[in-house]
């Protein structure tokens, strides 16, 4: 079978994409209230050097994945125990992405459509692009980084005449307690669940690739999001903000130019779908390259299709609302994901810095 | 009603996915495959009888706000 | 053999997610809702909602009314569906019409409806009926080679707030984003019905002002200017202004095409301050006498004169919610929070109070740019 490869070009535009995914259209870092957009960026900062130790991790381990640099760092057994525990962690992402997906037009335009009739037909592309490989995903979010990213960016600058700077002022208001907790979440949700690259890109070109794709990734990324949130709040003011499921949506609702050009709602949908789409074919594929990893199969697609069927399972019954849903992302998420985002990796990297030096002397 | 839908999908999946594997001989994979494929055919049938399942978000729950105590 | 089985597998997917969407609606089957009233009636405890419907049959378009009762606002609105028997599609109400009652009392659980409810659109316009109740304003129209739709008509007039600047429309959302903002407090416009030349029909007539979320009384069409001054949101209308050269007053309309509004909070030795500078420009529109006001003195009295008589309205006005409503319309308190958040912290449990006797200094500045196509006023020869 022929080696995969993907260009630093595609690995940005999967980042960026995937950065993208939820958060578009549920919003991060709610806690932080007016000071939301200060949160975004602290969160940007404080994930480069997290990201920096993904890239190194991929970088010493030129064309190996997560699950390969476990095994290395911590012998077969404990390596797969954690690899197991990696596993879980993308199929609960990708599982809460699905449900963000099926909620989201749900929840804003059509209340009767049972949520599983969109999930499935995601799910369903899902399966079929991670059949095909890494590289048709790359090659995908290629395409639609020219679409998705430029989108939320119109609806930015149509909505300069109604944003309302006060609505950001003053700056720390409230201490900088509600700001470091929004940093948090948004820290955690999106900007370091693209840890989950480590467990598939093991087809990098050279080794300044991973740093390339993560660093540029992150910012251009992070850019955006930090736009389309930092509009909302602008928009909406910081309670409306927090009190809202898809900010995104019901700010492109007031776009009004000239009676001519509004209800720009549709394309926001449009774009958040297709983000949110590559966001949970990430995960699936993930999940995926992690078994064959662990159970040393050559190939993982043989059984994409039982494991995406699984997440659709899982996305139906996991939350039994959406108040649920946002109440674990907002307040659960960011913890439960510290221990994948932050501890295991840095663990990690320094076990195999130590082994590496103690071969090299 | 549901409930038979859901059983023919799974039944045409299969056999579109298993009939190539079982004919490489890939015994392993064969295995997984059954495995997980049956799982998510039992879950699937589950929800379509309209069994309340247990939520995995629970405990993970319980186990976070045991970590950071609240 | 395998494309036949792929090609197999993707007609069973299409036949299933391309046949149709769930929520499907022919237009024939929905009636398209234009404008709500919602009154509230004591004694049984129930929101009584009033609906206009499109009715498209004979090819012209015609209001229709239906009524029904409910618990809740959603309730009643949804038990209008016995009486039209066809589901109801709410994306092009243009107006929402609340009665005093509701306004008084009752507001959010209107506001919640609207704003939770997926098929509103939440920038629709919101406005307080001055009659009896807010079914009068539906009810009574009769003007229909205006507009044959009342929703529409108020619609039409909402947006004229940028020419009329006599009243501040308010969209539903900004209004609960105003409810949110601590100290602030929002204003509505009021509706009633006038009649002329047997017609009827409504009007915007002022602003409804609130404390919090109750209605504690109105302000006039003059006031509403003051008020757009003081929030910086008047973008044209009209200025009435008496001045005098000689012995007589001569009233003038000035038209304003610019204006700009900075409030500072000033404070000095304990004692808070609100500085509000007006800089408006403006065109002479219309001169009612024979008296120069165009040549350089002219202009330069007639420019005192207005400046005073802006200063006079906006103070009046000021005065008047303090004294009578006490309730921040004019949005002091995110200014002082904007400029001064410890002074706010330390202020804000006592706001009603410090509101009430809160000194204002307004500067206004007139400049008069132009006086229409022509440059003298009319002389009548002797």
């Amino acid at each position: 079978m022929h080696k995969e490869v993907i260009s630093d070009r595609e690995g940005i535009c999967l980042v960026i994409l995937f950065i993208s995914g939820s958060t578009l259209a549920m919003p991060t870092g709610a806690a932080a209230g007016r000071d939301l957009w200060l949160a975004i960026l602290f969160a940007i900062v404080i994930a480069i050097p997290i990201l920096l130790i993904y890239a190194k991790l991929l970088s010493l381990f030129l064309g190996k994945d997560l699950f390969d640099i476990l095994e290395y760092g911590f012998g077969k057994i404990i390596g797969k125990g954690i690899g197991i525990l990696f596993i879980w962690f993308a199929f609960h992402l990708g599982v809460l992405s699905i449900r963000n997906i099926g909620e989201f037009p749900v929840t804003v335009s059509l209340p009767e459509t049972p949520i599983p009739i969109f999930t499935l037909s995601m799910i369903m592309l899902a399966i079929w692009i991670v059949k095909e490989g890494i590289e048709v995903l790359g090659r995908w979010a290629n395409i639609f980084v020219l679409f998705n990213a430029p989108i939320p960016s119109m609806i930015i600058l149509m909505l300069i005449p109604i944003m309302d700077i006060n609505n950001i002022q003053p700056i720390l208001y409230d201490g900088i307690n509600p700001l470091l907790k929004g940093t948090f979440e948004a820290f955690a949700f999106p900007f370091a669940e693209t840890v989950l690259f480590t467990m598939i890109v093991s087809s990098l070109k050279t080794k300044k690739s991973s740093y390339n794709i993560y660093i540029k990734g992150l910012l251009l990324g992070g850019m955006l999001i930090l736009g389309v949130s930092l509009t909302e709040v602008l928009v909406l003011g910081p309670d409306l903000y927090g009190a809202t499921f898809f900010p995104n949506h019901v700010v492109a609702r007031k776009v009004d130019i000239g009676e001519t050009l509004q209800r720009m709602e549709v394309i926001v949908i449009l774009a958040t779908t297709t983000a949110s789409f590559l966001k949970m074919s990430v995960c699936l594929l993930a999940v995926c390259n992690g078994i064959a990893k662990i159970f040393n199969l050559d190939d993982y697609r043989g059984f994409v299709t039982p494991i995406g069927l699984l997440m659709f399972n899982f996305a139906i019954f996991i939350y039994k609302s959406i108040n649920e849903m946002t109440m674990w992302a907002s307040s659960i998420w960011p913890y439960y994901a510290f221990l994948f985002q932050v501890i295991l990796p840095i663990v990690l990297f320094i076990v195999v810095m130590i082994k590496r030096n103690s071969v090299s002397t | 009603m549901i409930v038979v839908l859901i059983i023919l999908g799974y039944i045409v999946i299969g056999i579109i996915e298993i009939v190539p594997l079982v004919k490489k001989n890939q015994k392993r994979e064969l295995m997984l495959y059954s495995i997980l494929f049956g799982v998510a055919f039992v879950i699937s049938v589950l929800l379509g009888l309209g069994v309340k399942i247990p939520s995995p978000a629970k405990p993970i729950e319980k186990v976070v706000r045991m970590v950071i105590g609240k | 053999m395998k494309k036949n089985k792929i090609i197999l597998f993707m007609i069973c997917i299409n036949l299933f997610s391309l046949s149709g969407c769930w929520n499907y609606r022919e237009m024939n089957e929905t009636r398209l809702v234009t404008g709500l009233a919602i009154d509230y009636d004591e004694k049984k405890d129930e929101y009584i909602t009033t609906i206009e419907i499109i009715n498209l049959k004979e090819g012209k378009m015609k209001g229709e009314l239906y009524e029904s009762r409910g618990k809740l606002p959603f309730d009643g609105i949804r038990n209008v569906i016995m009486k039209t028997g066809r589901k109801l599609y709410f994306a092009h109400a243009k107006v929402i019409i609340i009665s005093e009652e509701i306004a008084k009392r009752k507001i959010i659980s209107v506001l919640d409806y609207i704003y939770r409810d997926a098929e509103f659109r939440e920038d629709m316009g919101i406005v307080v009926s001055k009659e009896k109740t807010a079914r009068e304003i539906l009810e009574k129209y009769t003007a229909k080679d205006i507009s044959p739709i009342i929703g529409y008509h108020l619609e039409d007039q909402i947006k004229s707030e940028k020419i009329v600047a006599k009243y501040h429309s308010a969209q539903i959302w900004k209004f609960i984003k105003d409810l949110y903002a601590e100290g602030v407090s929002p204003t509505l416009p009021a509706v009633k019905n006038i009649s002329d030349q047997k017609k009827t029909y409504p009007v915007l007539e002022g602003l409804a002002v609130f404390k919090r979320d109750k209605l504690v009384g109105y302000i006039s069409n003059m006031e509403s200017q003051s008020f757009l001054w003081i929030i910086d949101h008047i973008q044209g209308g009209l200025i009435e202004v008496d001045a005098k050269i000689s012995e007589k007053l001569t009233p003038i309309t000035l038209e304003i095409i610019q204006s700009k509004t900075k409030i500072k909070p000033i404070d000095n030795e304990n004692e808070l301050m609100m500085k509000i500078d007006i800089e408006t420009d403006v065109i002479i529109g219309n001169i009612g006498g024979t008296e120069d006001f165009i040549g350089k003195k002219g202009r330069a009295i007639l420019k005192k004169d207005a400046e005073k008589q802006i200063k006079k309205q906006v103070e009046d006005t000021i005065k008047k919610v303090q004294k009578d409503y006490d309730s921040d319309i004019f949005k002091f308190s995110s200014s002082i929070k904007k400029e001064m958040p410890d002074l706010w912290k330390k202020i804000k449990p006592k706001w009603d109070d410090i509101f009430k006797s809160l000194k204002t200094e307004v500067n206004v500045v007139v400049n008069i740019r132009g006086s229409g196509l022509k440059s003298k006023p009319i002389k009548v020869g002797q």
